[in-house]
């Protein structure tokens, strides 16, 4: 499953990020509070401790400029991670809006990196096999409507046979059987 | 703002969650890594203060040892807490793929008779809302368009008895039911 991969990268990334914090920080701190000690005990002495000042110092400061511009590459990762999730999610949502005021001429589009591909596929064919199905319904009922009002108009014009007037009935029960079939698809109880 | 609070928090109960998750893992362990380098310096200088015969060439020597100990142990435990937190996330949506593969399943069938829950608390709940409302409205529209085409079929099957009175009746009657299916359809934006 290729989103596995995704979130296994993802982790990966963020543990690049921490990783190098630490071995920025170990790099500046070894340098920083790297100091020679020669001499008498003494002076090893005020060497040792100049050399614990700079290492606390140093550890609260400076690093904290590293460890803050690695969390700030973490926010940014997670960012776009949680996106890759979110976005389609809410597409999924605008989608079923659109769907429910009627609207079915659209497709979903994710970005190239959003996940969830296979679904907004699904969700396509879905809306388009909708589509397909009640656009039928709607040429057939645009015929019956036709021949509805053919037949409303026979009652008051004597221009029409009994045969005629059969014909259209006929072919009107063609066009209910065509509704039908199109609705059939769609299971609603 | 309210724009810019869609493109980058498109869904902010999910996106902080994870991302407080992770930022929060993080900040912990850098913390932890600078107070464990911070005491073990400062733990051994103060050893060997107390023990002047050892002997350094410089405090490279003390330092050195502790920040790549205290690295090793850090990366190690922030590797093994960020790969379970991946691992979680990577739960938590599989199981979101996997309603959604039902859902999309049974909506290619034409399926709109039944109710979409993800189980997913405040994340997706106005997804879970959206498709719930959507699924209500086609089943009632879809099932009104059904009934209105029994109907019909029921009102031409009785026309060629019916007698002429009877059958202007039966045929305005028809012409309505018609234009009803005809409006009910027409809600729909198909091309």
């Amino acid at each position: 499953m290729p989103e596995k991969n995704g979130f296994l990268s993802f982790g990966f990334r963020v543990f690049i990020y921490i990783f190098l914090a630490i071995a920025i920080s170990n790099t500046l701190l070894y340098y920083a509070a790297n100091y020679s000690i020669a001499g008498s005990y003494y002076e090893a002495l005020v060497v040792l401790n100049v050399a614990r000042h700079s290492a606390v110092v140093f550890s609260l400061t400076a690093n904290a400029f590293v460890q803050a511009a690695a969390l700030a590459l973490i926010f940014l990762a997670s960012l776009v991670m949680t996106h890759r999730i979110s976005g389609p999610m809410y597409r999924f949502e605008k989608a079923a809006e659109k769907i429910a005021e009627g609207d079915l001429a659209f497709i979903i589009n994710l970005r190239e990196h959003d996940f969830m591909k296979p679904q907004a596929e699904g969700l396509n064919e879905a809306i388009s096999a909708m589509r397909g199905k009640l656009a039928e319904a709607t040429t057939y009922t645009a015929e019956l409507k036709k021949k509805a009002a053919d037949l409303e108009r026979s009652l008051y014009s004597d221009g029409m046979t009994q045969e005629q007037v059969s014909g259209i009935v006929k072919g009107m029960k063609s066009d209910i059987e065509g509704i039908k079939d199109s609705l059939s698809h769609f299971k609603t109880r | 703002m309210d724009r810019r609070r869609k493109i980058y928090l498109v869904n902010k109960n999910h996106q902080l969650k994870y991302i407080a998750a992770y930022m929060g893992s993080a900040l912990l362990a850098l913390f932890c890594y600078t107070l464990f380098v911070v005491h073990d310096i400062n733990s051994q200088i103060e050893s060997y203060i107390q023990r002047p015969t050892i002997k350094l060439s410089s405090t490279g020597e003390i330092i050195l040892p502790i920040v790549l100990k205290e690295s090793v142990y850090v990366s190690a435990i922030i590797l093994l807490v960020i790969f379970v937190m991946s691992m979680l996330y990577f739960r938590h949506t599989h199981r979101l793929v996997g309603k959604l593969d039902e859902t999309v399943k049974k909506l290619k069938e034409g399926d709109f008779a039944f109710a979409f829950k993800l189980d997913d608390g405040a994340d997706f709940q106005k997804t879970e809302e959206a498709f719930n409302v959507m699924l209500a409205v086609n089943r009632d529209n879809l099932a009104r368009l059904q009934d209105l085409t029994l109907d019909i079929e029921k009102e031409l099957g009785t026309l060629p008895s019916a007698s002429s009175e009877e059958c202007k009746t039966s045929i305005k009657e028809l012409n309505e039911t018609v234009s009803g299916l005809d409006r009910l359809l027409s809600g729909y934006k198909l091309a």
